[in-house]
């Protein structure tokens, strides 16, 4: 990038072709205050707070949504600058409803915030006191139309960092409002509950539900962590108020891996607080009765080595969740393997993954490609193929990753299930073949592919060509319940793209019994 | 059609059409327009009720045509005939049923029918300039008739014969500028798109037109939508990498984007668009995107985002729409009208196109006047015109003869032009340096009628709605702005928060994002900068001067009335027959009902409401009504004195001002002691209004009445010191002593003998001395003591009575019916005259030698000015002159008494509270404004008396004058019946013989008799019961 110089308020500064004027600011330590800019989403200069004035433009203009330039003289502090903002300010206070008393995010509030910067101690105007509703309905989290200051972080980030696009404006001027899809109720719409507008809203217009009133902030200690729930392994920080669980923000949204689930985000803070240190034991007369973890160890401990002397080391095996956290699983398996001494541990759903591990090997064998990648790839993405799987629900950052692709990349979603597609929003192309077909629709669509595009000579072409020498494009996708031409129309966007991904899910296996 | 593969075989095309068209020239056309307006006053059924006739009638010379709007929106429907010899004749307001008559007169009979003929020399037509509007009478639905008009030929020759930078170049020689509103240099935007890098580009028609009363782009899109296609083609042609283009039309314009589909339709079969136009290899595509209906999209950067399917918001700008536009390519946008102009500017040469104009404003504009003016609808006028002849000669003026006020221009994002700038040009600049955009080119024309407050208020209503609420300062300025207008015109506002209002539409007009933010506080700034009295009226006074804040009066009437009278309670009470008390509640604010209803120039009567139905109320015949039935029946109306005070004020002046004081000082106790210097009481209601418009008996009556309530009249009392007055012990003084003073006239020979003042004269005689008139007698002026002076004049045995104005008879500041009256009388009016000259002999006047004027540009007041017109001098015969061109207050005796004067004698003082700068002195009625009306006296007396007694109880003074003191007069609720709704002009008054009124001083109005005041008084529509929203 370019250096460029300016001079801000009679001082020169530098900075790099292609900044704002507010991040020029900002990196010299010139504080303009703001409320719908929010690092990570696109600029908008709707609260016109950040204002300068800059020689040669007739008018005020966002500090935001400036391009920098060489050359430009800038004044972010004067009186009448200064008087816009307030009268900006006065005019946010008096718009709706923000009485900090009563406000779940008083403490917590950036307007709140400038209003003590700016010494608002009356308004001026008449208040306007709207009636608006109150959304209630999503099971995590609360839209306060009273509270709103309309700076549109949450829609922005609903559609730029999350992908879904669920909320937006709906009407217009004074009676302007956030809505979820066509004015729904946040609970029934498209909503993920991934809850970042909420991480993102200066005031207390979205709030959840389970840190409502348990601290503020500044109160509380923040403890970064990794998310124990799926395995994309979102980095998370836990506030914490007297060793309980306050809420749990992304330590930095505007990463492109910085969205959190409903599931890392709420559902942690969903259970009881307590923490575990009983165990539930079964006496004599087969009642179950707490009794502390040092003895439930025990009894636990004791009986093992029973079964272990009397019927040999073989006798135990380890079922373990697939959910554990790395930490646990490897702790637990060499319980088994060594304290037990025995080979036999598994998962509940471990010979799913297996068996798809072990087909994708052989595969990757044949056709000599890497098959994996990280799961960032996504994002970049221009065609994506999924099998069998809905990440938006069990792995929903990934599954945002998809949406956020369709919409950013404008790449092309390719879903092969025979009864979902969780991605209606986003789908180029839904395929339902018949249940347990999939597999024929997969080898349908490969034959179909290098039959449009892929150099056919190549030796891993060749190996894979001879493999499916007996699929027949239109019979079988006919027999695997697809129309031919909707196959070829996929196998057309899968031959055009240039970095495509497949997502698999263990449904590729689930019917293989009924077909 | 096959697709035009060559400009030759364009040629060859127009060619033909044109041997085609010229067989149909040689028959009478009859062009019906069919425009939007057209349409929905039944032009439909008139073309059809040509068709029927001509074809039952077997008129073989006859065609019948359609075409296009031409502006005449208030006539429609509109048809021209065009007769292939003897030109064309314009019919308006042709409603289907006129029509077999038109067709037995002009077509059958080859008479024209003159009753509903447009007159081809109405400034109306004649000063506009056609150009945009050219192709108007044309069939917009058949692209030969565009061809056989040099249609495409201009792109024919952009193409071949021009490069795209040559096509700027021609542009920018002709200085078009952008007719959305900002005036933005074409060719400067176009050079910007065409340097912008990127291969792919697009050109934008902005046709979101959706100002209120603004259409014009609507009457070219039907009219004229070719134009629009061939100028966005060249367009696309001169900036280059440019293969789509798009027209934004609000759906609401059904007719328009049908008209415009149709001719992109027809446009793509000849081969002006597409692929390889007219063989050049050019390629270039159009497509209509209806606009759903937000004002915000005719804001370029929403309309772009728009049409990208997206919510209509704008869009900070840099980046701008020439870098990153639809679709992030490099766009153009530009409005309807500004690529119709594109055609005529390359194929008639940028030099015809700057042939009319301004330096900076080139070519003319469609403007849509609206609002009250007589002529409204679409006219075209080169740039640079001046608002007065767009509104008073090609607008026809003010409709009823009220008066004209401002101009809204530029729509809810423009401002108020008010009266003072008529000689404005319509032009970029001059318009915006008067706080004002010219925007589209809506004139919304508002008269007298029109709240300045409530306009702003109007505007901005309109604005909220249509704000996107992106941005603070606009979403939530706007409303705010508003709730302090509607807190001024409820009265509830005060002067902080006037700043307040101020201080916010500078901050949302500079820190909005978008235009409409950044031009909605327009109307609220222009309405302060030209009308801030207005607004200090509401949040001061308490009083709305165009009488529309509803939330501030009962009746509109009673609000007009300077002394607040309650109209509706008197009128209510002579249509029960309850006379004596009508006058008893008109006592209860006024002292001198009779002989205010007999010379009160009744400003009640111009806000009358059933003026609306048919005529207004003749309040002040009724009042007379009740106050005669009084004065016959011997009835009195003396007020309790509540509680005798000691404090003594003196009054200097025993006209309506300081008598009307002098009654409500009176009636609460005080002593009051009046001042006269000339022999009789009663001002210029004794010494300037003549007998025969109010008997002396009548005025005596009422002067007695106020002695009555123990007030001294000291007649023949000069006062000379107002210093010893207050050492005599009168701790207030109220200073009434009117305006006797005539004006000179500046001209040789006033000294003349034979040369009265009207005031002295009137004076003299109405004080019953000898005073002469000759045979002949001319009198200068055109107010109402000229019209008395020539009426006495008659009286007193002249022969012939000339009015000499220097204005037109529509200027004379005199009541209408009066000078009606003289003119029945006999007195001649000489309009645009003026003396320059008295002549004389031997010290004796004997003639006058005048000028003939001429008017020119507009005056401050709105009135044209009169320039004397040189050799235009002629002697009139006379032997008297009297002048009545003014009179002033001759306030020489207030010498060192601190008491200040201003240019003209006229006092200096606190025009509420009336303080002067002198403790304890206050002053008013004609001594402090100029001669004014005998009714703003007595309120001015009331004012005084107001002040005066809050100053005695050592009270802060306060510009609103204290209603209290009324005696409880129950007023009947009746709504007036179904009956006395149904239209019913004014009952006529009675007037005497006209014989009898140029020889006899007897009154020459009689009263109505009771049932007729019942009868007027059942008319009234009762405004004071109307029950709040």
């Amino acid at each position: 990038m370019k250096e460029i110089n300016l001079t801000i308020n009679g001082k020169q500064v530098k900075g790099k072709e292609g900044d704002t004027v507010l991040e020029i600011c900002q990196a010299n330590g010139i504080d303009l205050p703001t409320l719908c800019h929010h690092k990570g989403l696109s600029d908008v200069g709707a609260c016109r707070l950040c204002v300068v004035e800059i020689e040669r433009e007739r008018r005020p203009v966002p500090a935001c949504t400036y391009p920098a330039r060489d050359g430009l003289v800038i004044h972010t502090h004067n009186e009448k600058l200064e008087r816009y903002r307030r009268l900006v300010l006065e005019l946010i206070f008096t718009e709706r409803n923000h009485l900090c008393a009563q406000c779940v995010a008083s403490g917590d509030c950036e307007l709140q915030s400038l209003a003590y910067k700016y010494q608002m101690d009356n308004a001026r105007y008449p208040y306007s006191w709207p009636s608006l509703p109150l959304d209630s309905v999503n099971n995590y989290l609360v839209i306060d139309h009273n509270r709103c200051i309309l700076c549109g972080r949450c829609i922005r980030t609903c559609d730029e960092i999350v992908g879904v696009h669920t909320l937006d404006f709906g009407y217009r001027g004074w009676k302007d409002m956030v809505v979820a899809d066509l004015n729904q109720p946040l609970g029934t719409s498209s909503c993920i509950s991934c809850g970042a507008c909420f991480q993102v809203c200066p005031t207390g217009a979205i709030f959840s539900k389970n840190s409502a009133y348990k601290g503020r902030p500044e109160e509380c200690n923040k403890v970064s962590s990794v998310c124990p729930i799926c395995g994309v392994g979102c980095k998370i920080e836990a506030l914490v108020k007297d060793n309980r669980l306050v809420r749990i923000d992304s330590p930095d949204l505007t990463d492109k891996r910085g969205i959190l689930c409903h599931k890392g985000r709420f559902a942690t803070l969903d259970r009881n607080h307590e923490r575990v240190d009983t165990a539930l034991v079964k006496n004599d007369r087969g009642k179950l009765e707490r009794r502390p973890l040092s003895e439930a160890v025990d009894i636990v401990a004791k009986k093992l080595a029973e079964l272990k002397s009397r019927y040999g080391n073989n006798s135990i095996a380890g079922i373990v969740s697939s959910q554990a956290s790395n930490e646990s699983l490897k702790a637990f398996k060499e319980f088994i393997t060594g304290t037990i001494g025995n080979e036999s541990i598994d998962t509940l759903d471990g010979d799913v993954y297996r068996t798809i591990t072990q087909g994708i090997n052989a595969y990757q064998a044949k056709a000599g490609l890497d098959t994996e990648t990280s799961i960032e790839e996504i994002l970049k993405a221009d065609c994506i193929l999924v099998v069998g799987a809905n990440p938006l629900e069990s792995h929903p950052v990934a599954g945002s990753y998809i949406a956020r692709a369709t919409k950013q990349n404008k790449a092309k979603l390719i879903v092969i299930d025979p009864s979902q597609n969780s991605f209606s929003y986003h789908t180029a192309l839904w395929l339902k073949p018949k249940a347990g077909k999939e597999s024929l629709v997969l080898n349908v669509l490969t034959k179909a592919v290098i039959n449009k595009s892929i150099k056919k000579d190549s030796a891993q072409t060749k190996k894979i060509t001879a493999s499916l020498k007996n699929i027949k494009v239109n019979q079988d996708s006919e027999q695997a319940g697809i129309g031919t031409d909707e196959l070829l129309e996929a196998a057309e966007i899968l031959s055009k793209a240039k970095h495509s991904i497949i997502i698999y899910g263990e449904g590729i296996l689930k019917h293989k019994n009924l077909g | 059609m096959k697709r035009l593969a060559s400009v030759e075989e364009l040629t060859k095309l127009r060619d033909k059409i044109g041997e085609e068209l010229s067989k149909q020239d040689k028959k009478i056309q009859v062009k019906v327009h069919l425009g939007t307006c057209g349409i929905s006053s039944g032009a439909s059924k008139t073309l059809e009720a040509f068709q029927r006739g001509i074809e039952s009638r077997k008129l073989s010379d006859v065609t019948v045509l359609k075409a296009a709007c031409i502006g005449l929106c208030d006539r429609e429907p509109v048809v021209t005939i065009v007769h292939p010899t003897k030109g064309k004749t314009t019919y308006y307001d042709l409603a289907e049923d006129k029509v077999p008559q038109v067709i037995e007169q002009h077509l059958v009979r080859d008479k024209v029918v003159e009753e509903w003929k447009l007159d081809p020399d109405d400034p109306l037509l004649k000063l506009q300039e056609i150009r945009v509007m050219h192709n108007q009478d044309l069939d917009p639905m058949n692209i030969d008739e565009y061809i056989s008009r040099d249609g495409y030929q201009a792109l024919a020759k952009a193409l071949t014969q021009m490069k795209p930078e040559t096509v700027i170049e021609e542009i920018g020689k002709a200085a078009l500028r952008g007719r959305g509103g900002a005036g933005f240099p074409t060719a400067t935007k176009w050079s910007f798109v065409r340097n912008a890098p990127g291969d792919e580009k697009y050109v934008v028609c902005n046709g979101d037109e959706g100002d209120p009363g603004a259409y014009m782009n609507r009457a070219v899109l039907e009219g004229n939508p070719h134009s629009i296609i061939e100028g966005m083609t060249i367009g696309a042609y001169a900036i280059g990498n440019v293969h789509q283009g798009y027209a934004y039309v609000r759906a609401e314009y059904p007719l328009a984007i049908e008209t415009l589909n149709h001719a992109i339709t027809q446009a793509r079969e000849y081969g002006f668009l597409g692929k390889n136009i007219l063989g050049t290899g050019f390629e270039f595509d159009l497509d209509i995107f209806p606009g759903a209906g937000a004002f915000v999209c005719g804001e370029e950067t929403a309309l772009l985002i728009s049409i990208e399917g997206k919510r209509g918001n704008p869009r900070q700008r840099p980046p701008f729409p020439a870098n990153k536009g639809l679709f992030g390519k490099p766009t153009t946008l530009n409005n309807v009208e500004t690529w119709s102009n594109i055609p005529q500017i390359i194929w008639k040469g940028a030099e015809w196109f700057g042939s009319v104009g301004t330096a900076s404003s080139k070519g003319t504009k469609t403007l849509c006047l609206v609002g009250k003016v007589n002529n409204t609808g679409l006219v075209e006028v080169p740039l640079g015109t001046s608002l007065g002849k767009i509104v008073f000669d090609i607008g026809g003026g003010i409709p009823k003869g009220k008066r004209y006020k401002a101009v809204q221009i530029g729509g809810p994002s423009g401002g108020v032009i008010p009266i003072e700038h008529l000689n404005t040009p319509v032009d970029y600049e001059a318009v915006t340096a008067l706080g004002a955009i010219m925007g589209s080119g809506g004139l919304v024309v508002m008269d007298e009628d029109s709240c300045m407050v409530d306009v702003a208020k109007f505007f901005l209503q309109f604005t909220r709605d249509e704000s996107c609420g992106k941005c603070t300062p606009c979403r939530a300025g706007i409303p705010k702005m508003l709730e302090l207008l509607t807190k001024i015109t409820d009265g509830k506002g005060t002067m902080e928060e006037l700043a307040i209002l101020e201080e916010l539409a500078e901050m949302v007009g500079s820190a909005s994002i978008c235009g409409l933010g950044q031009t909605a506080p327009n109307p609220v700034l222009t309405t302060l900068r030209h009308f801030r009295e207005e607004y200090e009226a509401h949040i001061i006074d308490k009083k709305c001067p165009a009488v529309v804040c509803q939330t501030l009066f009962k009746a509109p009437c009673q609000h007009t009335c300077p002394v607040g009278l309650d109209v509706p309670g008197y009128v209510a009470l002579i249509k029960a027959g309850e006379f004596e008390k009508a006058y008893n509640l008109i006592m209860q604010r006024l002292p001198f009902p009779l002989s205010i209803g007999r010379v009160c120039h009744h400003p009640c009567e111009g806000k009358c409401r059933r003026g609306q139905i048919d005529d207004p109320i003749a309040i002040r015949h009724l009042k007379r009504a009740a106050a005669d039935y009084a004065f016959e029946h011997g009835l009195e109306y003396i007020p309790q004195i509540k509680e005798k005070r000691k404090e003594k004020v003196a009054i200097i002046g025993a006209g309506p001002a300081g008598l009307s004081a002098a009654w409500d000082l009176a009636r609460e106790g005080y002593q009051v002691t009046v001042f006269e210097a000339l022999p009789v009481a009663g001002g210029m209601l004794a010494v300037g209004i003549p007998e025969y418009r109010l008997p002396k008996k009548m005025l005596t009556k009422e002067i007695e009445t106020v002695k009555k309530l123990g007030v001294d009249i000291k007649l023949n009392t000069p006062v000379s010191d107002i210093e010893s007055l207050l050492k005599d012990g009168y701790q207030a003084v109220f200073i009434a002593t009117g305006a006797h003073k005539g004006d000179k006239m500046g001209i040789p020979g006033e000294d003349l003998d034979g040369v009265f003042d009207a005031i002295d004269f009137l004076r003299e005689t109405n004080l019953g001395k000898e005073i002469k008139v000759g045979h002949k007698v001319a009198v200068v002026g055109g107010g109402n003591s000229a019209i008395d002076a020539a009426r006495v004049a008659l009286r007193k045995g002249a022969k012939e009575v000339h009015i000499l104005y220097r204005r037109e008879k529509r200027d004379m500041p005199a009541i209408a019916e009066e000078i009606e009256a003289a003119e029945e009388e006999g007195v001649q009016i000489h309009c645009l005259t003026a003396p320059v000259k008295v002549l004389g002999k031997g010290g004796k006047v004997e003639g006058v030698e005048c000028i003939r004027m001429e008017l020119k540009e507009f005056d401050k007041s709105g009135r044209k000015t009169p320039y004397q017109i040189n050799g235009s001098e002629y002697t009139m015969n006379i032997d008297t002159l009297i002048k009545a061109t003014g009179q002033r207050p001759d306030t020489s005796f207030l010498k060192g008494d601190g008491i200040g004067t201003a240019k003209g004698g006229t006092i200096v003082a606190d025009p509420r509270t009336l303080a002067t700068g002198r403790k304890g002195v206050f002053a008013g009625g004609d001594a402090l404004t100029g001669a004014a009306t005998a009714i703003e006296a007595i309120a001015a007396g009331q004012r005084a008396a107001c002040s005066i007694m809050r100053y005695l109880r050592g009270e802060e003074l306060s510009p609103l004058v204290e209603r209290n003191g009324y005696e409880p007069i129950a007023v009947p609720s009746v709504m007036p019946t179904e009956e006395e709704l149904k239209e019913k002009p004014r009952i006529k008054i009675a007037e005497i013989a006209t014989a009898d009124k140029k020889t006899s001083f007897k009154e020459v109005i009689s009263p109505y008799s009771t049932k007729e005041a019942r009868e007027e008084a059942s008319r009234c529509l009762r405004c004071d019961l109307e029950v709040g929203e």
